[in-house]
């Protein structure tokens, strides 16, 4: 069971509920993940703390020129959607960081100019925190292209019974590639109108990816209803509102996992592990 | 004929008058203008502003394509200087808030900056 934690607008509280509710899970016996796709920012390894961590590198293909061969005729230009290649009067030059490695250019160069190589783009890491595997996908900077990278590192995962996926904010390819594979997903919001305005496009993506959502509202006694209107509109469910609690947010800014200070936080992240197992093909069940 | 003088303008229906861009990359549209007359050559939607990456070299490679031997605009992002040094297009930084026909003077009093590498904001 894949759940990947979502939201529009960054700083609702995605990785506070993914850290926090992937580590009771393990606690209680189940065999579960945590897995940091939030890969231009990840911070879930903060409060989780991994250690025997092994790390690897992934690459994706890129072009190269073969200069030799090249007449500067400019096809390969004319080809490129993401403008990963510019002409020049006798030559091109390739900016491989912007190239979505379809290949497309060593196909249309009439001269055979041009051939693929290996490019890095970041690092794969895994560890444990106790019982817990804690994956980490991060971005190399400056790399604009964080697709590749996402779905390394959920295909990297090993078969686990729960698998909780801390995905980017927003509604960007790299916030698709999170939560395509998941088989749940809970929408992290918070009611002030930047959390009303960033969940619609949120609840909208994943409703044109075919997935059913699901929402835990953060801070909720801050804001205005707005948030509580628009999830009862749209028939989306509540698994849990937690009100703001300033000995959550010093845990959290303590890299702490909050759970462990609060009660309404435990309570919440209860409700939605049930909703989990709920969820779940029968026969799996977490011992409480 | 002098040089052809592009410069990226907020609203290219405005001609000469258009205020500049102060972006390149994601600059609204291009007015080229022949350095010695003044006058408007060409007049370019730039369908680069909204993409995802590689706005600045599509960008670019638009002014080749249109021949240009100068771009004009307030800032020029990494690839988008690479490629315009590249391409072997003169590239000046102008200060924002200026029209199209005080930005070409200014290019021809000289008083326009030849941007050099490592002068990235």
């Amino acid at each position: 069971m894949k759940v990947a934690f979502a939201s529009g607008k960054g700083g609702t509280g995605k990785t506070l509920f993914a850290t926090n509710l992937a580590y009771r899970a393990a606690g209680k016996g189940l065999a579960a993940a945590y897995v940091d796709v939030d890969v231009e920012a990840p911070n879930g390894h903060l409060f989780l703390v991994p250690s025997d961590t092994s790390s690897t590198r992934l690459s994706v293909e890129v072009p190269f020129l073969k200069t030799e061969t090249c007449s500067g005729c400019g096809e390969c230009q004319k080809f490129c959607a993401y403008n990963a290649i510019v002409a020049l009067r006798d030559t091109v030059m390739l900016f491989p960081e912007l190239c979505h490695s379809c290949r497309g250019c060593m196909r249309v160069c009439p001269e055979g100019a041009l051939a693929m190589k290996k490019r890095e783009i970041g690092s794969i890491s895994r560890g444990f925190r106790d019982a817990l595997a804690v994956y980490t996908g991060t971005l190399d900077v400056g790399e604009a292209r964080a697709v590749p990278l996402i779905e390394g590192v959920l295909e990297s995962v090993e078969h686990t019974e729960l698998v909780i996926i801390d995905a980017p904010p927003g509604t960007s390819c790299s916030a698709m590639a999170s939560v395509d594979t998941a088989d749940l997903v809970v929408l992290v919001t918070e009611p002030t109108p930047f959390g009303l305005h960033d969940l619609t496009l949120a609840v909208e993506m994943c409703r044109a990816l075919g997935k059913n959502v699901s929402a835990v509202i953060n801070r909720s006694d801050l804001g205005d209803r707005g948030v509580f209107e628009y999830l009862e509109r749209e028939g989306i469910e509540t698994l849990a509102a937690v009100p703001f609690d300033k000995s959550i947010a010093e845990a959290y800014a303590a890299g702490k996992l909050a759970y462990e200070n609060s009660s309404e936080l435990a309570n919440a992240l209860q409700s939605v592990e049930d909703w989990i197992i709920k969820s779940m093909p029968a026969g799996k069940e977490i011992a409480s | 004929m002098g040089k052809r003088i592009a410069v990226s303008v907020l609203d290219r229906e405005k001609g000469a008058d258009a205020g500049i861009d102060p972006r390149f990359g994601r600059a609204s549209g291009f007015i080229i203008l022949d350095e010695d007359s003044g006058e408007i050559l060409e007049s370019l939607e730039n369908t680069n502003v909204n993409a995802a990456h590689g706005a600045g070299t599509g960008t670019a490679s638009m002014m080749s394509e249109n021949k240009v031997d100068v771009a004009i605009s307030c800032r020029f992002g990494p690839k988008a200087f690479q490629a315009l040094k590249a391409m072997g297009i003169g590239i000046y930084t102008a200060p924002e808030g200026k029209t199209v026909s005080q930005v070409l003077e200014m290019y021809k009093k000289g008083e326009l900056e030849p941007m050099e590498i490592k002068q990235f904001r």
